[in-house]
């Protein structure tokens, strides 16, 4: 069997192909407004109120500006998006400016303009509102917009879902990042950076029966809530901590192990085109030990041709570090108009897209990628109080934002397990605690660590994974344990 | 299922590969100081090649700064004072700490070397030219540029652009020009209006 080298920088190798010569905080090198020309300021804009909330109504008032002039307001923000390299390794936040026209007026014989627009959904912190008369700008002024909360019930039986939600998480790194106490035990981050600021995140209601503590701190610095928030350089800008009263009303027995189905967006990576032939998996997504065909067409006739696999093996806490691996799951023989069909079992192995290619000899015909999503294969349902736990998951991923899950016990953090070293095959073991009745065991997607020391977001349980994980929709695992007497 | 290794990365090299670049670049600090050298460092080539760019870039200023709320309007004894912000309110003293670096041998250069340091916000206003000198002024200190600006109390609420151009004896010249990046946030005034404290008469 052979198998040919894979080039340098197609996948995993790090190497630095990105960046360079620019700030690798800027979303995209030369944008507008990093070459707009400056004009000095003509004209007098007020903005009312400064600290506002989404849909807050905002009015402009100004003066001195063209009668008869059209002016526009323009709304000034940005956009957030997770930067990642090669598809596996976490660097960090990314921000590029944009703009958006909030409102219009026309200038009066007297030079004055009245207008007022409603706060958009969008990130917190400091905009810019700019008045623009004919493509320049010509007046300045600014508003703070502070996040606003909410929670989704403030009652419910043990394991009811719980959502927080909140809109208008600021776009500065050192002020994005949130942290969820239950009963002041750290249960996960908040973060909204491809979301324009909107975050939700999604746990439950852990026992016993009672009142429950949610309280909602900041901080980018460190993993932890900073409790001293009032008196911080940040003081300012917004409200700190956040908190809600959680009452739970029964325990009504275990609720039902559950996961959540991101199967639909859990597209496999993208492949370049090499020439004619295609390829086609059914299904293109599934789990280890799923049936799955591989089909093709416009391939040389009449041809036998070879179906390779690509993995990778290692880990990232040895100096070994990660290898990839190509291997040939098996042959198949073109048919006379250059079809071919190929049945496979998914093979047991990582989580995450899976490179495979179809070669003739050395020759690469055609590539595609399939998707092995992580799955619960058993855990422990009821136990005495200082027994152990056991958990086993397999086709968990390798990449840093699926390697590992973080673990919470009655919604209090106690660490993360990885399947990376062991080809997706996740297991960890710890001891039950706790008064007999319903325990929550909560299994949360994290980014497991990046180049960006700050915001420190790193093996986190991330409550807002379902809509602000990096690269892939990553599922929660929700289980239950039984503490019997 | 066989397996053929064909690819081995090591451990803790998936850092980026251009950091110095990029620090140069950015100013290396996450709050407000943003450098952009004139001509964008070669990332690429030969040692040769290297060199021969860095002597042709010699003819630049690398330009570093940041900015410290002054005393100007502060009440006696406040300590936000000489504190690190880009945040400020109305008729509060933003002082821009200048250092400018000769890029091929690194050293900080002084009143000796520069003709003039010069701050020009975006709206056209040119700052007092920058003055060199030991800050604070008894030991422990450091030696860096320094301009200063009270923002009016009329002055709109916003971010604030801002560029400093240095320029050499020799006749090297350099600029910084601020960047915009979540990151770093870019100095604003806030909605805020700080009292006019008048100076205190001397005896």
């Amino acid at each position: 069997m052979t198998a040919s080298p894979i080039q340098a920088g197609t996948q995993g190798t790090g190497a630095d192909e990105t960046v360079g010569g620019i700030c690798p905080y800027l979303g995209t090198p030369g944008d507008a407004s990093q070459q707009e020309e400056w004009h000095t300021y003509t004209a007098v804009l007020d903005a009312s109120p400064y600290r506002i909330q989404v849909g807050d109504l905002v009015s402009l008032t100004g003066k001195d500006y063209t009668p008869g002039a059209t002016v526009e307001f323009v709304w000034y923000s940005v956009e957030g998006h997770y930067d990642v390299r090669d598809h596996t390794e976490f660097i960090g936040q990314r921000y590029a400016p944009t703009t958006q026209v909030v409102a219009m007026a026309v200038a009066n014989d007297a030079g004055e303009i009245r207008a007022s627009f409603v706060t958009p959904v969008d990130f917190g912190g400091p905009h810019d509102i700019r008045a623009r008369v004919d493509r320049i700008e010509v007046s300045q002024s600014g508003v703070l917009l502070t996040p606003t909360w909410e929670i989704s019930s403030v009652e419910g039986p043990v394991g009811a879902d719980i959502e927080i939600h909140v809109e208008g998480i600021d776009y500065r790194t050192s002020i994005n990042t949130w942290h969820v106490l239950w009963d002041n035990h750290y249960m996960g981050m908040m973060t909204g950076v491809t979301t324009r600021g909107v975050a939700t995140a999604r746990f439950r209601a852990a026992g016993p029966a009672g009142k429950h503590y949610i309280a909602i701190w900041n901080n980018s610095y460190q993993s932890t809530p900073y409790l001293a928030f009032f008196r911080s350089p940040f003081r300012d800008q917004f409200e700190v901590p956040i908190e809600f009263v959680y009452n739970v009303t029964a325990d009504n027995g275990l609720p039902p192990v559950s996961k959540d189905d991101f199967s639909a967006a859990d597209n496999p990576w993208p492949v370049e085109t090499v020439g004619a032939a295609t390829l086609k998996l059914s299904p293109d997504r599934c789990y280890v030990g799923d049936a799955v065909t591989l089909t093709g067409a416009h391939f040389p006739p009449n041809t036998a041709v070879d179906v390779y696999w690509r993995t990778a093996a290692g880990d990232r806490v040895n100096v070994g570090g990660i290898t990839e691996y190509q291997g040939r799951l098996g042959t198949v023989r073109t048919s006379a108009a250059g079809e071919l069909s190929f049945d496979f079992v998914a093979p047991d192995d990582l989580g995450g897209s899976h490179r495979m290619e179809v070669k003739a000899g050395e020759e690469l015909l055609a590539p595609t990628c399939l998707v092995i999503m992580p799955k619960l294969l058993s855990c422990t349902s009821k136990v005495k109080a200082g027994e152990k736990i056991h958990v086993h998951l397999h086709g968990t991923g390798w990449s840093t934002y699926e390697n590992t899950y973080a673990a919470t016990w009655d919604n209090s953090y106690i660490g993360y397990a990885c399947g990376f070293s062991t080809q997706g095959d996740m297991q960890f073991h710890f001891t039950a605690t706790g008064a007999p009745g319903t325990h929550l065991l909560d299994l949360y997607p994290t980014i497991y660590k990046g180049a960006d020391e700050m915001p420190k977001v790193y093996s986190l349980p991330q409550l807002t994974y379902a809509d602000d994980h990096p690269e892939r929709k990553t599922p929660a695992f929700r289980l239950a344990v039984e503490i019997t007497e | 299922m066989e397996r053929n290794k064909v690819l081995r990365v090591a451990a803790g090299t998936m850092a980026l590969a251009s950091v110095p670049v990029l620090t140069a670049a950015c100013g290396g600090d996450d709050n407000n100081s943003n450098a952009t050298a004139t001509t964008p460092p070669q990332t690429s080539g030969t040692s040769a090649q290297v060199q021969t760019q860095a002597t042709a870039n010699a003819i630049q200023l690398f330009v570093d700064s940041d900015t410290v709320r002054g005393s100007k309007n502060l009440p006696t004894g406040s300590a936000d004072g000489c504190v690190q912000s880009n945040l400020y309110a109305k008729n509060e003293q933003v002082v821009f700490r200048i250092r400018v670096y000769d890029p091929v041998s690194g050293k900080q250069l002084t009143a000796d070397d520069l003709e003039s340091v010069l701050v020009t916000l975006k709206d056209g206003t040119k700052l007092d030219p920058a003055t060199y000198g030991a800050h604070p002024k008894t030991e422990p200190n450091e030696s860096f540029w320094t301009a200063a600006w009270v923002i009016p109390s009329n002055y709109p609420t916003g971010s604030v652009d801002y560029t400093i151009a240095a320029k050499a004896k020799d006749g090297r010249t350099g600029t910084f020009t601020q960047l915009h990046f979540a990151a770093s946030a870019m100095l604003a005034v806030t909605d805020q209006v700080r009292p006019i404290i008048p100076p205190t008469p001397k005896p």
